[in-house]
This record gives C-alpha cells, structure tokens and sequence, in this order.
C-alpha cells in the first residue's frame, strides 16, 4: 500500500517528461504502469503473447471499437487535481461520451494469471473509465476452467482476480473501488469440454456495483 | 461417569472375539492374501432374512479377503462344511420382534473346533444390511486382528439438484443423503477424526469460506473470521489442530489454527499457491499442494513451518494429495496425456504406482481407514461418480451415488455406534 504513492509520482514525472518531448499536450489514455508495478503482477512479455494468441475471439472484440475518453481528459495530474478537474469539465461533457466502455470478460492462458496485451489495454481503458466515472465500483469475479481441484481453481481464480485489480490499482484506481472475489471452477461460462470452452471459462469477469 | 465407563467395559468384554490367543487367519496388511474360505449359513423366518443374507455375502466378498464356499446340503456339519473346502463357518440366526430384528451369530474356526465369536445384534427392522455390516466386521475383526470397514461412510459432493451440496452415503453407496442444503457453492468434505464432524468450504456467506458440520445436531459453524477467501482445510490426527488455506490478495498460502478457528498462524509464504493440505497421521507434517516451481505439485512441510520438501517431479499437474491411515504412503492425482489418474507413493516421494487407468479423468483419491481401498471420482463412464479400488487387486466397483455429478469423496475414520 505505501508503494503506490511513490510508483504514481514516477508515472506523473514519466509522463510529464513523455509530454514535453512528444510535444503532445493531451494523453486521452490512461498511461500504464511502470516496470516495477508490473513485476508485482507477475507477467512476462512471452507469456502475454502466447495468451494473446489463444485468447477468445471476445478477447479482442471489443478494443477496436473502445469507446475513447473525452478529449478533455488528462490524466496527467495528481489526484486531487483531478478531483477539481472533474468538477470544472463535469458540464461540457457530452452524455454519450460518458457511456461505460466494454467490460466483456478477460482471458488466461491454463494455469496462468498474466494478463495478455489485449487484457491490459482493456484494464488501462476501464481505468480511464473509472478515474471519469468516480461513483463506480466494480466487482471483479475470477474464474477458471473445470481441469484441477476446485481448492487449486479457487486459488487460480482469485489470483487472476487480485492480478486485475492489481493493475487497475497500478493505473492509480483506489483499491476501495475494487472488490476481487474467486469462483474457480465452479460458474462456467461455457460448458463445453474441449479447449475452446475450456478457454472462454479461464477468465475475469466484471460486475458493475 | 463410572457406571459409563463400567457399561462399556463390559460391551467390550461381550464384543471382543472369543479367542484370547488371537491367532490370525487373515493378514490384512499383506499384499495378497489367499482368499480365506468360509461358509455362511443363515437361518430364520424373519422376512429380511435374504437382505441380511445378501449384504453380508457382499461385504464379505467386498473385502478381497474370502472365498464364499458353497454347499448343495448345507447342513451345518462342521464335518460337511470342511470337506468342501470351508475353513471358518457364521452361523446366525434371524428373528423378528416387532419392529426390531435381531441376529444371533457364531463364527467357528471349524478345522480346529473352536467358537471365534459369539454375539447377539439388534437393529431397526427398517435397515437390515446394517446388522450384516456389523457383523461383518466383527468377522474380520475376529480373523484378522484389524477394524472393518463396513460401517464406514463416504462424504462427497454433487450437483444433483442444480448446485453443489455435500452428501453422504454408506461405503457400498448405499443410503445417499443430504448433509447440506444452502442452495449456496459447497465443496472439500473433510472428516473430523473422530467421525462426527464435516469441515467444508462453501459459498454460503458470499466469498469462499471453512465451515464445520455436526453430524449429530446438524449445526454448522463458520470456523474464521477473516473475511478473506479461506477453504480446503483439514484435522491434526488428533482433532486439536486444523490446517487450511487463505487468500490474500491473490496469495493463497497455508495456515494452522486451533480447533475452534482461533490462535491463527502462517505456515507457508511465498508467491506460489498452497493448497488442499493434509495432516499425516502419524506425525508432525503436512502434505498439500503447491505452484511454486510454475506447476501444481505434492509438497510436505513440518507442523513448524520448516523444511518445505518436494515430492513429485514428473508431469505438470499433480494435486489432491491423501496420507495413507499409517502415514506411509501419499495418494494424489496426476494430469497424463489421456487424462488425470490415481497414483500412490511412500511418504518420501519415492516408489510411485498407478493405481488408476482412466479412461476419463480420475481425480481426488481417499483412503479407506483401513488403508485397502481409494475412493476417487472418475468420468470413465461419462457422469462423474465416485468408484472404490481395492489397492491389492486393483479390482474397482462403481458406487450408486446421484443423479447428477458426484465427486470430492471423503471416505471416513471408522465410526463409533
């Protein structure tokens, strides 16, 4: 906990310097988190690809078409900046820019918890989201497929939980907003048992509070 | 309190095989045995009579141990009997009274002329195959020095009504009952050690959590009060201790506490996902399963915390790991190409043996307390159910279970009647 206020600084002073030699006034995105909030997470770039690899087609569906964040939106500030921000922008954004983005489920690899790069670039957008929408909670439900014990799944489950919420946390989201709960195997989403159904029930799924 | 202690006394007295010299006829513990030739003859004119008659012949056979000698002119002569091939001979004789059978039984050592037990059973007239499980094991009691198991139970866990309850039916698969109805997720039936209570993980209260079950009130208790995530958990031989796990922040490690949930403390760290751990019965240690080399593996580690050990290094999936009733063997599951099946190895690891051979998948093997048997769930035949194999043999039975999927069996310590 005491670690987040110090790897924020250092996401703040990256982007700011990112700003100044871009010479981009406006990031419409969350920016993602540093090298080290990513060691806690446990990814590696190989394992993300071949995750991005085996993903559901649902996995990718949704990031062509993400909803952007209003233009006005920079996230290049400290909190309590942002707060005020919020309060001065609220009016001028158009209602439908407000829409919520896609909060489809996310995929995993058998026996993993890396989030792949289409994972990430979904949470970094629900982060962006979150940070624009601060009455909303989410309930991130992990879940895995029917193969292994359901103590070992419910573990499984709960780590793929915890490392999504890790990263909206990384990306600045209070933890508070955030609830993980494990299902394991026990609520597929599909119950077909051969790989493809097997890989749409290895994921993380979102409920909005 | 001493008139207790005196009654029960004198049931052990009553109860106790008639031969003080005990000598063993059957060596239970042997990897094979020669089928132990007996004869039954049972009479009477109490309509449960061919029930009775049924389900001690399939205890009997059941237990791998004897071979049911028959004879065209079952006249009771000890002499007839040892000329066709009996050694041991039960004689028994059923009434009825009302509402209560009672069987009056003998057992003879027919080659040497002597009265192996004498015992006088009542039961409700209702359950008829119990009083054969009795005397069947006092029968194996008498021949072998060691406990039968045929008044055991298997708790396991089905989804017959939609969502997973724990239920509980007798060894054979007789008798399937409800042990909970929450309508709720709930999963790893574990027996306390002395039978009369279910610890269990269930969703009943929101996130996965330990609850125990008193199988005499029914009462159930949720055993801690972190609100995180805390399942698998399972009884110090003596009763005192439980083990299990808890998550925190995507970290599921080990933990002990006593036996009311209280006095917590932490026995595995790390990064890797501790799981499903099991007391050894006969020491000090914990087996459970872990990821921390990257794959799910069978680990044992002290009651201390020290010397995580371990114990399986071939294929990527190894779990579910049971401790023989000695101590001495370590049953677990392991993913193979077609699927998972049963393997047993000696507590360190070493001289692995398949048990199981699929098809399907085999998974979450329990030992009978008499460390003859495993239970496990298999899909060989499409559904999950729970099957027994006789380790010695190999020979595996099919119980009845559900209708819906069983799995998670958890065969019981012997139980007190």
């Amino acid at each position: 906990m005491q670690r987040r206020f110090p790897l924020r600084d250092n996401i703040v002073l990256f982007f700011a310097l990112f700003t100044i030699f871009s010479g981009c006034a406006v990031n419409r995105k969350v920016p993602p988190p540093s090298a080290e909030e990513l060691k806690g997470i446990n990814t590696s770039s190989n394992e993300m690809n071949r995750a991005d690899d085996i993903a559901p087609s649902e996995d990718n569906s949704g990031l062509d078409n993400a909803q952007p964040l209003p233009p006005e939106r920079d996230t290049n500030i400290t909190e309590e900046a942002l707060s005020a921000k919020e309060l001065s922008i609220e009016d001028g954004v158009p209602i439908e820019d407000k829409k919520p983005l896609n909060l489809d489920d996310i995929y995993f690899e058998f026996d993993r918890s890396d989030l792949s790069i289409s994972a990430r670039k979904r949470l970094e957008e629900i982060a962006g989201w979150m940070e624009s929408e601060q009455s909303v909670k989410l309930r991130i439900e992990g879940h895995a497929d029917e193969r292994g014990t359901s103590e070992y799944n419910l573990a499984l489950g709960d780590r793929r939980a915890n490392a999504v919420k890790k990263y909206l946390t990384a990306l600045g989201i209070d933890g508070g907003r955030l609830k993980a709960i494990s299902y394991g195997e026990e609520m597929p989403a599909d119950l077909v048992q051969t790989e493809s159904g097997w890989a749409k029930n290895r994921r993380v799924h979102f409920e909005q509070k | 309190m001493r008139i207790y202690i005196l009654t029960y006394m004198i049931i052990f007295i009553l109860a106790s095989p008639l031969n003080a010299d005990a000598k063993v006829y059957i060596d239970i513990n042997a990897p094979s045995t020669r089928s132990y030739p007996i004869a039954i003859e049972l009479s009477g004119n109490a309509a449960a009579l061919p029930s009775v008659d049924s389900a001690l012949r399939e205890d009997l056979d059941f237990s791998g141990l004897f071979r049911l000698v028959s004879g065209k002119g079952e006249t009771g002569d000890a002499a007839f009997w040892l000329s066709v091939g009996a050694e041991a001979l039960i004689k028994a004789a059923l009434t009825e009274q009302g509402e209560v059978l009672i069987l009056e039984a003998y057992l003879y050592d027919i080659a040497r002329g002597k009265t192996l037990l004498a015992k006088k059973y009542s039961g409700s007239s209702a359950s008829p195959s119990s009083l054969a499980h009795r005397l069947a094991n006092d029968i194996i009691e008498a021949l072998s020095g060691e406990r039968g198991i045929f008044e055991t139970k298997i708790a396991f866990v089905s989804n017959a009504d939609g969502n997973k309850e724990i239920y509980m039916m007798d060894f054979d698969g007789r008798n399937v009952r409800k042990v909970t109805a929450n309508g709720s997720i709930n999963l790893s039936p574990r027996w306390s050690p002395d039978g009369r209570e279910l610890m269990f993980t269930s969703f009943k209260e929101g996130s996965a959590a330990l609850f125990t079950k008193d199988l005499a009130s029914y009462a159930e208790r949720r055993l801690l009060k972190t609100p995180n995530m805390n399942m698998g958990g399972s009884w110090s031989p003596n009763g005192k201790k439980i083990v299990f796990t808890v998550s925190n922040d995507g970290d599921s490690d080990l933990f002990l506490a006593d036996y009311g949930g209280k006095a917590m403390r932490r026995l595995t760290s790390g990064w890797g996902l501790d799981v499903s751990p099991v007391w050894s019965p006969s020491d000090n240690k914990i087996a459970y399963v872990s990821d921390n080399s990257g794959n799910p593996n069978i680990y044992i580690v002290a009651e201390s915390g020290k010397n995580p050990t371990r114990l399986t290094f071939e294929g990527k999936y190894n779990t579910s790991p049971a401790w023989s009733p000695r101590g001495d063997q370590i049953a677990y599951s392991s993913l193979q190409k077609d699927g998972f099946r049963i393997y047993i190895m000696n507590s360190g690891g070493s001289e692995t043996k398949q048990i199981s051979f699929g098809p399907g998948n085999d998974e979450e093997p329990s030992w009978s307390p008499d460390g003859r048997f495993l239970a496990f769930s298999s899909t060989k035949d499409g559904k999950k159910s729970i099957y027994i194999v006789a380790i010695a043999s190999g020979k595996s039975i099919k119980l009845g279970g559900t209708t819906g999927q069983d799995m998670s069996p958890a065969w019981s310590p012997f139980l007190h009647n």
